[in-house]
């Protein structure tokens, strides 16, 4: 009694509360905070140089708040919440909103990326080399009478030599007048004797090594075309790699104000002829005008498709019936691994809570042991163990030879596949409910039950009616909770089968016979044919609104469970 | 209380200017970024160094990435401009998959016009894609027809002569493995899908028709009796005590053959003990191909800007695909050189040269279809070997539809 006196005394007394001030205190704050700033110092001028404004303000502003945060006087809880609150930000928030987002896009490794990405790829491969067309070795330089860049060529055909300038036939220089390179002009030629040679350089022509150009110059050099007929302006001699030439026709030419493309030739499959614009689609490709049942160019950007991979979920025929059975088993999945744990959990832990038995802190330890394992490798060893021709649980519990016909396909099958993951998960996850029920068990007062005994009820009833209830009162929310974690029990299902095995008849989708739902959807996002991030969100999302509204309706009913307290 | 208020300015405002000072001086060195797998980073590390040191205008930077994701992470760091050059020790059949999604640089109008002629064929046309070639090839790898020479002396000519239990073939019981039946199925002339008049791959599956249903009755009649089981973890054991005499597989299993394994025979020696055989022609006569495998450098598309370094990369690819190099890396790692010129003096060795004469190869295609008709096809392949098909053109017809739709689906 006396302390609280004489806490409430000095609360009284003081007007505004005062902190300690300790000159190590002070030292830690100036180099965290030191720390923190020059780290987001950094950052910022490495966006800032990238050319990512929006991010650099976002985290100036950010460092401005902590250091507002932790210089100024008082304010205490937000210099407790502060750290918490943003990594909640980082880690959480900005994941849950991006793939909300994700879902009504189509991001995926067809639409990767931003319309400019898509532009560039596109222009990257908008010409072809003109077959049989001649080729040449390069060296970038200037020419001497006007100064302007300069590509002096040697041809690989023949052996002649070329001055090029952009916008202009290429000139020939005659013997002479050039000065051919000591090394060869194929700078790995395995034989130095007899490899061709290429001009390194001419007169009235100033060579530049590359590493002496700035990178605008090394872009002229690049954007350099030497005209090969004046009447078709598409065709030319360009260089890729400044050390090489080819003949080049343009495919197709881009319209930097519409941003339109159009095409420069008939495509070689017959899709489109010359003439034909490509304009962007709401689809995240260029079609010809813009309409999505013509043709398109081969490179996607990802575009808002509202709820195009919703609509997808539900109405595609050939993701139906997979989809169905994967949900079937879902459930069946998740329910038998909650009850199937729950009942032997239970049944073990009144076992071993009987008053008269001995060494029962052996005895449990010993039952913890499965859920002591890392999950991860208790699959892993199970994988052995059931393994069809030299598995433990053939050859020696089910008494097979080794490669015996009769050995059960575990994993392999669809059926055993699914016995075999309720099995494991069973095994791993017993114990934590043995646990949970052995702690409730303890917390039922001992005289319930007596004065049940005393009012004659069996055994059985005073389990029923008595024990259980009260035993479900505090584990009923873990119950759904556990059900919500296997309903998504990616780590077991991948561990032992990888949703396989695979033996499900014909669909475009890789579905499984032990996929569950997430790793339907692992599937879709990160696997095989093309991942698809869009739809896979889409999926998420549905799952989390079916694991949001059972949690709630389950929530819901235990709270009349506890109004038997 | 001022004081220690200031002091914190004071000393914050230090420690902001000390990192000013961490930004590196610009350099004119030219920097040119690889990505790799490790086991591609011990092959062409010594060579690149070389490269490095005598291009003084470049440097090279090596860096490891996991070969199953590596496809992944480039998908993520291009758009974001921070991708590499070159992307190396690459499986030609991602090209298709990458090129979709933005990420490769088209290296065609570098490459002289008879560069094709520096490898073997098809190893470039391996690293084309819609018009394209997008790398230069490493190495190579493909299948043949082992033969235990002590039990089968002779050379098998026809695929009629092969009795059943005398081969072994690695595959899976739920998705089989098309690659290691393709010799088979192509003895029918069911080829996975159609080439256009250049011998490009096309995106229209080829193995359905009359054919195809031919080699799905074909494969039913032969069954589990004629190919083994699935998954027969035994198979090298039999082949080195002659329990069967043939071995569908690739020079990865050669170590294996030549060194034994425990709780059987020795190894064996090639010539005396096992041979090297191209595949045996079909029932009726036709000669099959296998497909050919190639790891290689394609050229990677920096991002926004277009920052690859071009003139740096093209060169040291070109290094990388010479006749000195790829013979060094097969000399030195066993690589199967994509190099024709390498390649002939690598036939000095004996299982090198042996899977280069058994080969009547055909590039794998590299197109995301392809992606799309593993499983469906391996599917439908094992189900038919195992006898779960009562009929088996029936349900190879609705493989071959499955798969169009799913490829139609992709475009």
């Amino acid at each position: 009694m006396a302390a609280t006196e004489k806490v409430e005394k000095t609360r009284k007394l003081k007007v505004k509360p005062v902190y300690p001030v300790s000159v190590s205190g002070i030292i830690w704050k100036i180099a965290t905070l030191g720390l923190v700033d020059a780290v987001v110092l950094f950052a910022v001028m490495v966006m800032v140089a990238q050319e990512r404004m929006t991010e650099s303000i976002v985290a100036v502003i950010v460092a401005l708040i902590i250091n507002w945060i932790y210089l100024r006087r008082g304010g205490l809880p937000a210099k407790y919440l502060a750290p918490g609150v943003l990594f909640l930000i980082v880690f959480q928030v900005y994941v849950l909103l991006f793939s909300g987002y994700t879902a009504f896009t189509n991001y995926g490794s067809a639409h990767n990326g931003d319309q400019n990405l898509a532009i560039q790829t596109i222009k990257n491969a908008a010409y072809r080399v003109v077959d049989g067309g001649e080729d040449f070795v390069v060296v970038t330089g200037t020419d001497n009478k006007d100064g302007k860049p300069a590509l002096l060529l040697t041809s690989n055909r023949d052996g002649k030599v070329y001055l090029g300038k952009d916008g202009q036939q290429k000139v020939e220089i005659p013997e002479g007048k050039y000065t051919l390179s000591e090394d060869c002009a194929d700078p790995y030629a395995e034989d130095p004797t007899t490899c061709a040679h290429a001009a390194k350089t001419a007169t009235g022509f100033t060579p530049l090594k590359i590493a002496d150009l700035t990178p605008y110059q090394i872009k002229k050099y690049y954007s350099l075309r030497i005209v090969i007929d004046p009447a078709n302006p598409n065709l030319g001699i360009k260089t890729a790699d400044l050390a090489n030439a080819s003949e080049i026709q343009a495919t197709l030419s881009f319209d930097e104000k519409t941003k339109y493309f159009t095409a420069l030739e008939d495509d070689e499959n017959g899709k489109y002829v010359a003439g034909d614009v490509f304009k962007p689609a709401e689809n995240g490709y260029y079609h010809v005008d813009g309409k999505i049942k013509n043709a398109h160019l081969d490179a996607g950007w990802r575009v808002e498709v509202g709820l195009k991979n919703f609509v997808t979920i539900f109405t595609d025929e050939q993701l139906r019936a997979p989809l169905f059975k994967v949900i079937i088993w879902t459930f069946v999945f998740a329910f038998a691994t909650v009850g199937s744990t729950f009942l032997l959990g239970m049944a073990i832990a009144f076992l071993f809570n009987h008053e008269k038995l001995k060494g029962k802190r052996f005895y449990r330890s010993i039952m913890i042991l499965p859920y002591a394992f890392p999950a991860f490798l208790s699959a892993y060893v199970w994988v052995g163990l059931l393994n069809k021709e030299h598995g433990f649980v053939n050859t020696v519990l089910l008494g097979q030879p080794a490669d015996g016909d009769g050995n059960i396909p575990w994993l392999l099958e669809e059926g055993p596949a699914r016995w075999a993951v309720l099995l494991v998960n069973l095994w791993l996850g017993f114990p934590y409910m043995f646990l949970i029920v052995t702690g409730a068990l303890q917390s039922i007062p001992g005289e319930l039950t007596e004065a049940a005994r005393i009012d004659g009820a069996s055994p059985w009833q005073s389990f029923r009616l008595i024990k259980l209830p009260l035993l479900l009162v505090s584990i009923a929310p873990l119950l759904i909770s556990s059900f919500a974690f296997n309903f998504n029990n990616f780590t077991i299902i991948y561990l032992l089968t990888k949703g396989g095995p695979n033996d499900s008849g014909v669909t475009d989708y890789d579905v499984g016979g032990t996929d569950i739902l997430i790793t339907f959807v692992y599937k879709i996002a990160f696997s095989g044919t093309g991942q698809n991030y869009g739809l896979a969100s889409a999926f998420s999302i549905l799952i989390f609104l079916v694991i949001g509204t059972l949690s709630l309706i389950s929530f819901r009913r235990t709270r009349t469970l506890e109004d038997i307290n | 209380m001022k004081l220690g208020k200031i002091a914190t300015a004071v000393v914050t405002a230090a420690l902001l200017g000390s990192s000013l000072t961490v930004a590196a001086p610009a350099s004119a060195v030219q920097n040119i970024v690889v990505w790799a797998d490790k086991g591609t980073i011990d092959t062409i590390k010594a060579k690149v160094q070389t490269w490095d040191t005598a291009n003084t205008d470049y440097t090279v930077t090596l860096v490891q990435k996991d070969f199953s994701t590596v496809r992944d992470a480039l998908k993520v760091a291009v758009p974001k401009g921070q991708g590499p050059d070159i992307l190396a020790g690459a499986a030609h059949d991602w090209v298709g998959n990458l090129v979709k999604a933005n990420v490769l640089l088209p290296i065609d109008a570098q490459l002289p016009s008879n560069f094709k002629d520096d490898f073997v064929p098809g190893a470039l046309q391996a690293m084309k894609y819609n018009g394209h070639y997008y790398g230069v090839p490493g190495w190579t790898e493909n299948i043949a027809f082992l033969r235990n020479v002590k039990v089968a002396p002779k050379k098998v000519v026809s695929i009629n002569e092969v009795k059943n239990g005398e081969i072994g073939i690695n595959y899976s019981a739920t998705t089989s493995d098309p690659y290691h039946f393709y010799p088979f199925q192509t003895m029918f002339g069911a080829p996975v899908f159609t080439q256009d008049s250049g011998g490009d791959w096309t995106d229209t599956v080829g193995m359905g028709g009359t054919n195809g249903v031919k080699f799905a009755t074909w494969l039913k009649s032969k069954g589990t009796a004629f190919f083994g089981k699935p998954a027969d973890a035994k198979i090298l054991c039999n082949f080195l005590n002659g329990k069967i005499k043939y071995w569908v597989t690739g020079a990865w299993n050669i170590n294996a053959i030549e060194s034994g394994a425990a709780g059987c025979k020795k190894g064996l020696v090639l010539g005396s003990g096992y041979s090297i055989d191209p595949f045996p022609k079909g029932p009726t006569g036709i000669t099959p191909k296998q497909f050919l495998g190639i790891r290689g450098y394609l050229m990677v598309a920096s991002g926004p800007g277009n920052t690859t370094n071009v003139a740096g990369a093209t060169l040291l690819m070109r290094y990388l695909s010479s006749e000195s190099v790829q013979y060094n890396f097969f000399d030195n790692f066993n690589k199967t050189p994509a190099n024709a010129a390498a390649l002939n003096r690598a036939k000095s060795n004996g299982v090198v040269k042996g899977f280069a004469d058994a080969a009547n190869t055909v590039p794998m295609p590299n197109s995301p279809a392809m992606d799309a008709a593993w499983v469906i096809w391996g599917k439908a392949q094992t189900r038919i070997i195992q006898g779960k098909e009562s009929n088996p053109g029936a349900a190879w017809t609705t493989m071959t539809k499955a798969l169009q739709t799913a490829i139609n689906k992709l475009n």
